[in-house]
C-alpha cells in the first residue's frame, strides 16, 4: 500500500512530497528527485500521539512527516511492527479511565499509609541536632512575638518541675524531658511540646488548674507527643502534603494549594491527639494519678473558652472563629476524649490513688 | 489527506500558526504518563515532558508543516537532578550557617546565567521546522551581562529595574536565535516595557483600592450594625470579624491575579512578537487581554471543580488561542525563503558531542 508523506532531508528546509510504502522489512520513499530505500530497523518510528503527524527519522538527520495514520499503521502492522505498551495505553479511553482511577487510589494510599510511615521513620531517625535546632528557632520565634518570661515564683516552678521530673513512663527508668516556663497572655492556657522533647508550660494553664495533678495530666499528654515525635511528624507530613499540593495545583494558584493542605492535616492531628491521650493515661496510671485528672483539665479548658465567648458576646460565627485559634481546636471531639480518659480510671486500684 | 501532502501552494500573505490538538486526546496521553510518573516517584516525568512537548510541537502547524521536538528524556532528567540539588542548596544554605547561606546564594547567582543560556540552547537546538533545527548562539558573556541588570536591579532598586531586565532578557533570547542561516532580531524598546508594567501597576493599585474600600465599608457597616442592635463595642466585633475581612480581601486578591495576569501577558506577548523579526520577515501577535482573561478564568474554575483533572483541556485551549494569535508575515514568498535555508556545517557534530546534553527548565 502506498501512502503520502512529506520528506525533509535535514540539510535544507525544502519540503518534498513523497509516496511511501513498506514491504519486506524495507521503507521505500519516492518523489520528485527523491528516492530512498532504508531497512525498517534503521528507521526511528515515533510513537503515535493523538492525531499529531508521526515521524519516520533517519540516521542522517532527515525525517518524513506522515499524517495518514491508518495507512501507516496498516503498513507497519503488516511488517509485524507493534506499537509499544505506553503507546497503546495512550490511545485507549479505557486505559485512561483506569489510569485515572489508579492515580486517585495511589494518591489516597500514599496519604493514608505511605506518608505517615515515611514521616515516622524520618522523625525517628532524624539527628538530634536537627531537632534541637528546629526547637530552638521555634521557641525563639515564640519568645519574640507571643511569649513572656514566667511570672510564677521560683518555688512554685521548682515544685512543678519536680512533679514533671517524677512522671515516669511505664517501663522507663528516667525521664529525659525538660520543662520550660513561660507566660502567654495572648495565647491563654496552653502547654506544648517542642520537637527535641522540651515541654513549654504557660502560667495561664497553671492558674486555671485546680490542682497539680491536672497540670501533670496535660504534661503527660505533651510527653506522649514527644514520645511519638508527633511534632516532627506533623512538620514532615505537612511539608510533604504542601509540596504535593503545590506541584498539583501550583500552576493554577498558590492560594488554592493551601486550603486542601490545611484540610488534609487535620486528620493526622486527630490521630495524634488520641495517641497522646492513651500514652498520658498509661503514664498517669503508673504514677498513681487517675487519668480523669486530664479529663477534668480538658473540661476546664473548654469551659473557660465558652465563658470567654460569652463575655465577648460574639455571635455564633465569632465563636467558630475563636475556636480556630483555641488550644482545643487541634484537640477535636473533646467530649469523646474526656469519656475515654475517665473510663481509664477503672484500671487504677483505689488503694494506689495518690491524693492531689 | 492526499491533497494536503501533494499540493504546495505559493504562500504570500500572513501565515497564522494553527494548533490541531484536542483536550480528550491529550488527556489520554497525560493521565497514562502521570500514573507512570507517580509510580516511579517522579523519574518518569522526564519522559512525560518529552511527550507533552512532542504533542504540542507536532500539533502546531505553520504553512502546512508542523514543528518537532527532539529533546531526550535523559537530558531532561539530568537537568532536573541538577535543579533539585541547586534548590536544596538554596533552601538549606541558611540553616547551616549565615556564611554558607550567603555562599550558596552567590553560587546560585553565579551559575544562573550559565544555566539559562544552556537551557535556551537546549530548547532551540531540539526544536525543528521542516527538518531544520533552530539554533541559539547567545554567548556566556552575553548571559552574564544580561543578568547583571537583573541582579543590580533587585539588589538596589527593588522591582524598579524589572522591565529593563525583561527587555534585556528578551533581546538576548530573540536576538541570538537562528533558523537556518537567518537570524532573528528584536527591536522592542525599554520604554515600551516600562509602559506595560506601569499600566499593570496602576491597574493592580486601582483594584486593590477598590478591594480595601469595599472591605473597610463592610467591616464598618457590620460594626455599626452590632452597636446599634446589640449595644456591643464595634471595635471588639470588628476584631472578631478580622478573619472574614481578610477572607474578603483575598477574594479581591484572586480576581486581581486573574485580571492583571492576562493583561500583562497579552500586552507583553504582543509587544515582544510584534517587535521580533526573522530576517526581513516579521511576526504579528494579536492576543486580546479580555479573551485571555476569559480563558484563564474558565480554565481556573474548571481545574478547581475537577480537582485538577481538567488541566489537559485547559492546556490545549490555551495553546490553541496562543497559536491562532501569532502569524508570520513574510516579506517575500515564504516557501522560497524556507527552501533556501540549510543547516550549518558541523551542526550535527555539535549535537553528538553532547555539549547541550542537559536541560534545566525555568
Amino acid at each position: 500500500m502506498v501512502f503520502g508523506g512529506a520528506y525533509y532531508d535535514g540539510k535544507t528546509a525544502r519540503r518534498h512530497p513523497v509516496d511511501l510504502s513498506i514491504g519486506q522489512g524495507m521503507l521505500h520513499l519516492s518523489g520528485a528527485g527523491i528516492r530512498r530505500n532504508e531497512p525498517l530497523q534503521r528507521v526511528r518510528i515515533s510513537e503515535r500521539l493523538g492525531n499529531a503527524p508521526r515521524l519516520l527519522s533517519f540516521d542522517d538527520g532527515a525525517y518524513c512527516e506522515v499524517r495518514d495514520h491508518a495507512a501507516l499503521e496498516a503498513a507497519l502492522d503488516g511488517e509485524g511492527h507493534r506499537p509499544g505498551l505506553v503507546d497503546r495505553l495512550q490511545r485507549s479511553w479505557r486505559a485512561a479511565v483506569l489510569a485515572l482511577a489508579a492515580c486517585v487510589l495511589v494518591a489516597a494510599a500514599a496519604y493514608r499509609w505511605g506518608l505517615p510511615f515515611a514521616a515516622e521513620e524520618a522523625a525517628l531517625n532524624m539527628p538530634s541536632g536537627v531537632a534541637r535546632q528546629l526547637s530552638e528557632s521555634t521557641l525563639n520565634a515564640l519568645d519574640r512575638y507571643w511569649l513572656q518570661p514566667s511570672q510564677l515564683p521560683a518555688a512554685r516552678r521548682q515544685a512543678l518541675a519536680a512533679g514533671f521530673a517524677a512522671l515516669r513512663a511505664p517501663g522507663d527508668s528516667a525521664s529525659a524531658a525538660h520543662i520550660e516556663f513561660r507566660s502567654g497572655p495572648r495565647i491563654g492556657p496552653n502547654a506544648f511540646a517542642l520537637p527535641d522533647g522540651r515541654v513549654v508550660l504557660l502560667d495561664q494553664l497553671v492558674a486555671l488548674a485546680a490542682n497539680d495533678q491536672e497540670i501533670e495530666g496535660v504534661l503527660a499528654h505533651e510527653l506522649g507527643h514527644v514520645h511519638y515525635r508527633h511534632g516532627l511528624r506533623m512538620l514532615l507530613q505537612g511539608s510533604a502534603v504542601a509540596l504535593a499540593m503545590s506541584a498539583w495545583f501550583g500552576d493554577v494558584s498558590g492560594l488554592l494549594a493551601g486550603l486542601p493542605t490545611a484540610l488534609l492535616q487535620t486528620r493526622y492531628s486527630r490521630e495524634f491527639e488520641s495517641q497522646a491521650d492513651d500514652y498520658a493515661a498509661d503514664m498517669l496510671l503508673a504514677n498513681g494519678i487517675p487519668p480523669s485528672r486530664l479529663a477534668d483539665m480538658l473540661q476546664r479548658l473548654s469551659q473557660q473558652r465558652r465563658d470567654k465567648d460569652k463575655a465577648g458576646g460574639g455571635s455564633g460565627k465569632v465563636q467558630e472563629q475563636e475556636q480556630e485559634r483555641d488550644y482545643l481546636s487541634s484537640h477535636p471531639a473533646t467530649a469523646a476524649r474526656m469519656q475515654r480518659l475517665r473510663d481509664a480510671d477503672a484500671r487504677l486500684p483505689a488503694a494506689r490513688v495518690n491524693k492531689p | 489527506m492526499e491533497d494536503f501532502e501533494k499540493t504546495q501552494p505559493i504562500r504570500l500573505g500572513p501565515q497564522t500558526l494553527r494548533f490541531h490538538g484536542s483536550g480528550g486526546e491529550y488527556f489520554r496521553i497525560w493521565i497514562v504518563n502521570l500514573l507512570l510518573s507517580i509510580l516511579t516517584l517522579g523519574i518518569y516525568s522526564a519522559w512525560a515532558k518529552v511527550r507533552r512537548l512532542q504533542y504540542f510541537y507536532r500539533n502546531t502547524e505553520l504553512a502546512g508543516s508542523s514543528f518537532e521536538y527532539h529533546g531526550q528524556a535523559l537530558s531532561i532528567l539530568k537537568g532536573r537532578i541538577v535543579a533539585i540539588c541547586l534548590l536544596l542548596i538554596y533552601q538549606h544554605g541558611f540553616d547551616v550557617s549565615p556564611f554558607v547561606g550567603v555562599l550558596s546564594l552567590l553560587l546560585l547567582g553565579g551559575v544562573l546565567p550559565l544555566l539559562l543560556r544552556n537551557s535556551l540552547r537546549f530548547r532551540l537546538h531540539n526544536s525543528s521546522y521542516r527538518g531544520l533545527r533552530f539554533r541559539f548562539k547567545g554567548t556566556v558573556a552575553g548571559a552574564y551581562e544580561t543578568f547583571l541588570f537583573g541582579y543590580l536591579g533587585s539588589l538596589f532598586t527593588g522591582f524598579l529595574l524589572a522591565p529593563l531586565f525583561h527587555q534585556r532578557l528578551k533581546a538576548y533570547q530573540h536576538g541570538n536565535s537562528w533558523y537556518g542561516q537567518t537570524r532573528f532580531s528584536f527591536s522592542a524598546r525599554v520604554g515600551q516595557f516600562y509602559g506595560i508594567y506601569g499600566k499593570a501597576l496602576l491597574l493592580s493599585l486601582a483594584m486593590l483600592a477598590v478591594g480595601i474600600a469595599l472591605t473597610t465599608a463592610l467591616a464598618g457597616a457590620t460594626g455599626a450594625f452590632a452597636q446599634h442592635h446589640g449595644g456591643q463595642d464595634p471595635k471588639a466585633v470588628i476584631k472578631h470579624l478580622m478573619p472574614f475581612i481578610i477572607g474578603a480581601v483575598l477574594l479581591v486578591y484572586l480576581p486581581l491575579l486573574l485580571v492583571v495576569g492576562p493583561y500583562v501577558n497579552a500586552r507583553l506577548q504582543n509587544l515582544i512578537w510584534n517587535n521580533t523579526r526573522l530576517g526581513e520577515h516579521r511576526f504579528e501577535s494579536r492576543l486580546a487581554a479580555r479573551r485571555l482573561f476569559w480563558i484563564y478564568l474558565s480554565n481556573f474554575l474548571a481545574v478547581v471543580l475537577t480537582l485538577g483533572f481538567f488541566s489537559p483541556w485547559a492546556m490545549v485551549r490555551l495553546a490553541r488561542y496562543h497559536a491562532q494569535c501569532l502569524s508570520l508575515v513574510p516579506a517575500s514568498a515564504l516557501d522560497e525563503f524556507v527552501a533556501d535555508q540549510s543547516q550549518e556545517v558541523g551542526a550535527i557534530g555539535e549535537e553528538a558531542a553532547g555539549v547541550f546534553d542537559i536541560d534545566i527548565a525555568f
